[in-house]
């Protein structure tokens, strides 16, 4: 019995999905791979002349950017870098998993993502990173 | 100095006092870095930086920097100073000092900045965001100014999420300062003013393909030295139109560059090719490197080769002539000929670099850097009498014409 919530809990860690979310207020609908990549480089600030605020998830960062960005936590840093030191553009906002909730309720352009489930009906999803 | 160091006390004061209304970010990089060159008789020199020369030293390269970045809703406070030791003593520069306001896609910033002559011009003090351990100096070393004061229009759009636009106009700006020219010089109050620039940059999958040009009017004041003596003398034989060519007096310079960078997160490939075009004592200047690397996890393995030419016209003045038959006449313009094409002998900084090196990414922030180089120099016109020569590769008298390896080794960090 133990061992099969072992492998029950390390088949939900290795296959758990994880969702872009945004607010419900949000007039975006959906978001594509490339989009979702370009919005956290900012090479994107808006879409629809509707302006877009990413923020991160410090729980699922390294996943996120795995997986959308492509990119090695040691790469988007190394990118942020440049950007900070040149005074272009700065990342966005690390927030712990728990206060993700009330960023999107406070901002309503803010967009962020997480593999665990958030239990509001304030907020959609609106891309599901495989 | 004082002035900086004033303003960078007043900026830590109202961070301390608004702290509650503005957005506060510090941000610090450094590098540890250590180099030597494998023989005497040379000596490896850089603008503002201590000669390598046959003796493991830290100082060169070595410096700590920080940045205090205040925001409020779509205005950035930027201000951003290094410290490295040089000539036995630590100094201190402001390299940015702006405030920048944005709008959707634009921006406008203004005050101090650094000016994007090269592709890399911009970052090149951060080490830890380039793969080198050391730039190729025979294109980010063509021209000392760093900073200037002026106004910056940026504009971003990305065009079917396919293509991203970066462009970057400066209409005006100017750099008044101090420079420690590697040549005969030595330290002379610099001015560049009229400063215009423009740089475009489009990124195109794993592509970013950037090009930037600019022109000023530089002067430079060369009382006291040898090119004062000349260009009276040029003068006073009633060769003024020569005496002008190689005045530093409201002289136009103008830089081109264009890259390529590559990036698919295995294979890395930058490459650069720049131009400096000038109505003066300095030569016109064609300059390129190409770097390819490898990530193999935390390790990246590159190999670069950079190359600077100046022009070979440059260094002989066949204007120089005489049609009188006197001896003493022809003699003395003999000597002025010789001794013009020695003082402009010491303006070449022709040569060739071929460096292997490797990265290692540590950890997040902290890479570990090696760079080999073997440095080739070229010599153009009238060579000095004892054989030394003036380049970033320098000779010293009675020196073999013959590559000179230079170690670098660094720990480089950004937070």
């Amino acid at each position: 019995m133990r061992t099969i919530v072992i492998l029950l809990s390390i088949n939900i860690l290795l296959f758990s999905d994880m969702n872009v979310i945004t607010s419900q207020q949000n007039s975006l609908l959906a978001v594509d791979k490339d989009t979702l990549s370009a919005i956290y480089l900012k090479k994107v600030t808006s879409i629809d002349n509707k302006h877009i605020t990413p923020i991160d998830n410090i729980a699922d960062y390294n996943e996120f950017y795995k997986k959308v960005v492509k990119k090695t936590p040691q790469q988007i840093h190394s990118y942020w870098m440049k950007e900070i030191f040149t005074g272009k553009k700065r990342p966005p906002k690390k927030v712990l998993k728990k206060d993700l909730e009330k960023h999107l309720q406070e901002n309503t352009t803010a967009i962020t993502y997480s593999t665990s489930k958030i239990k509001s009906t304030q907020t959609k999803v609106i891309y599901e990173v495989k | 100095m004082k002035l900086n160091n004033i303003i960078l006390s007043g900026l830590i004061a109202s961070t301390t006092l608004f702290a509650s209304d503005l957005e506060t970010h510090l941000n610090y990089f450094g590098d540890l870095t250590f180099n030597t060159l494998d023989k005497s008789g040379y000596a490896y020199r850089h603008y503002g930086s201590d000669d390598i020369e046959n003796k493991v030293d830290y100082s060169s390269y070595s410096k700590l920097g920080g940045q205090l970045t205040l925001t409020k809703d779509d205005f950035d406070f930027v201000a951003q100073a290094t410290l490295k030791r040089y000539e036995n003593h630590f100094e201190s520069k402001l390299n940015w000092l702006n405030l920048k306001y944005t709008y959707e896609n634009f921006a406008i910033r203004a005050g101090k900045m650094q000016l994007p002559l090269f592709l890399n011009s911009n970052s090149l003090d951060v080490s830890y965001v380039h793969l080198w351990a050391k730039s190729p100096i025979e294109v980010y070393g063509i021209f000392p100014m760093k900073s200037y004061n002026g106004l910056e229009f940026l504009y971003q759009k990305s065009f079917d999420n396919e293509i991203y636009l970066d462009l970057q106009v400066t209409p005006l700006g100017s750099i008044k300062e101090d420079v420690d020219m590697i040549d005969s010089f030595g330290s002379v109050e610099g001015e560049l003013k009229d400063i215009k620039n423009i740089m475009v940059s489009l990124d195109v999958n794993n592509f970013s393909f950037k090009s930037t040009y600019t022109q000023g009017k530089i002067n430079i004041s060369s009382e006291g030295t040898g090119i004062d003596t000349l260009t009276s003398t040029l003068r006073q034989f009633g060769f003024d139109s020569l005496a002008n060519k190689y005045s530093f007096e409201n002289t136009k310079l103008e830089f081109f560059s264009f890259g390529i960078d590559y990036d698919n997160n295995k294979f890395i490939f930058n490459s650069e090719i720049a131009k400096m075009k000038s109505e003066s004592f300095l030569p016109n200047v064609l300059s390129y490197y190409a770097l390819a690397g490898y990530r193999i996890g935390k390790w990246t393995p590159f190999m670069m080769y950079a190359e600077n030419k100046n022009e070979k016209e440059h260094f002989t003045e066949d204007e120089l002539v005489t049609n009188s038959t006197n001896p003493l006449v022809v003699g003395t313009i003999a000597g002025i000929k010789a001794g013009l094409e020695q003082e402009l002998y010491k303006m070449n900084s022709s040569q060739k670099t071929t460096s292997i090196g490797f990265r290692y990414d540590y950890k997040q922030g902290i890479a570990l850097k090696f760079q080999a180089d073997r440095i080739t120099t070229t010599d153009y016109g009238t060579p000095s009498i004892d054989g030394s020569t003036n380049g970033f590769l320098a000779r010293d008298a009675g020196g073999e014409d013959e590559p000179a390896y230079l170690y670098t080794a660094s720990l480089v960090f950004a937070f």
